[in-house]
């Protein structure tokens, strides 16, 4: 059994007398998960990168900061993953690896479905006009609810 | 060592994600404290405990380990990536439970065996 001294010598080794703070910086991540999220990734692709490129032409974190005109720990900070890059950053660290980070979608890519308010649908023919029930409910959101029926048999 | 067949960015990725998830679980106890003890699963050594995300997924390797004071009430000790079947086997997770049996003895010696002991202890440090 250790002794009492002992233990608080092992204890006191452990502990740090500052607060860790960890609430702090766990709602502060949760508040900009977003863009860390996309920190990270990038981070990681640069990592990634520098290790492949180092047997072919020796590639460091370094040679990165020389080539940009940063400080070494300036990059050691964005392998990090916790550095809210600009675009210039961005692409000058493409240009030294010669790679591509980032990029923007040509076509509008929709992440977030917008709620519109919704609308009760009447059906815009008779009962007897079954044939056209279908069709009618799939175009309601282009038409006006008592425009008539356009009829595609003669488009 | 390939492990489940991963790519080291994928197991950076993966690490990453869990660590979001237990960071969003531990925040979701801010205001539930009775959900703790929910999180923290039992390790065979004695009274110590890990929390393991209780997610469906095959591959799950982040670990936090901590010293339970009372019923939602936890110590947390440290964190490792455990992936051997035991913690002996590896010396980082064996470190961890080298500081659950400090951290223990120290509580032990103390008189801490609950919540208010604790803050008692903590008061007189």
């Amino acid at each position: 059994m250790m002794k009492k001294s002992e233990n608080r010598k092992n204890f006191d080794k452990l502990i740090s007398d500052k607060k860790s703070g960890w609430l702090d910086d766990a709602v502060w991540m949760e508040t900009n998960e977003a863009w860390l999220d996309k920190s990270a990734h990038i981070a990681i692709r640069i990592l990634s990168e520098i290790h492949r490129q180092k047997p072919i032409n020796g590639m460091t974190q370094k040679k990165i900061a020389k080539a940009m005109d940063v400080s070494p720990q300036y990059i050691n900070k964005i392998v990090k993953g916790k550095e809210n890059l600009t675009l210039e950053t961005i692409s000058k660290i493409e240009s030294v690896l010669g790679i591509k980070l980032i990029s923007v979608e040509k076509e509008n890519v929709i992440t977030k479905q917008i709620k519109v308010p919704t609308q009760v649908a009447k059906p815009l023919v008779s009962k007897n006009q079954k044939e056209y029930t279908n069709l009618s409910y799939q175009f309601i959101s282009n038409y006006q609810l008592n425009e008539p029926i356009p009829n595609y048999s003669q488009a | 060592m390939a492990y489940f067949n991963l790519t080291k960015e994928n197991a950076v990725k993966e690490t990453i994600y869990e660590a979001k998830q237990f960071r969003k679980e531990l925040l979701k106890c801010r205001h539930k404290q009775d959900k703790l003890k929910l999180l923290f699963e039992k390790l065979s050594y004695n009274n110590a405990y890990e929390l393991l995300l209780k997610q469906k997924s095959k591959r799950k390797w982040l670990r936090i380990y901590a010293i339970r004071i009372d019923e939602n009430c936890f110590l947390v000790t440290g964190g490792a990536i455990k992936l051997t079947q035991t913690m002996n086997e590896r010396k980082h997770t064996n470190e961890e439970l080298v500081k659950l049996e400090k951290v223990r003895n120290y509580l032990n010696d103390n008189n801490v065996f609950d919540f208010d002991s604790l803050n008692d202890m903590k008061s007189e440090l």
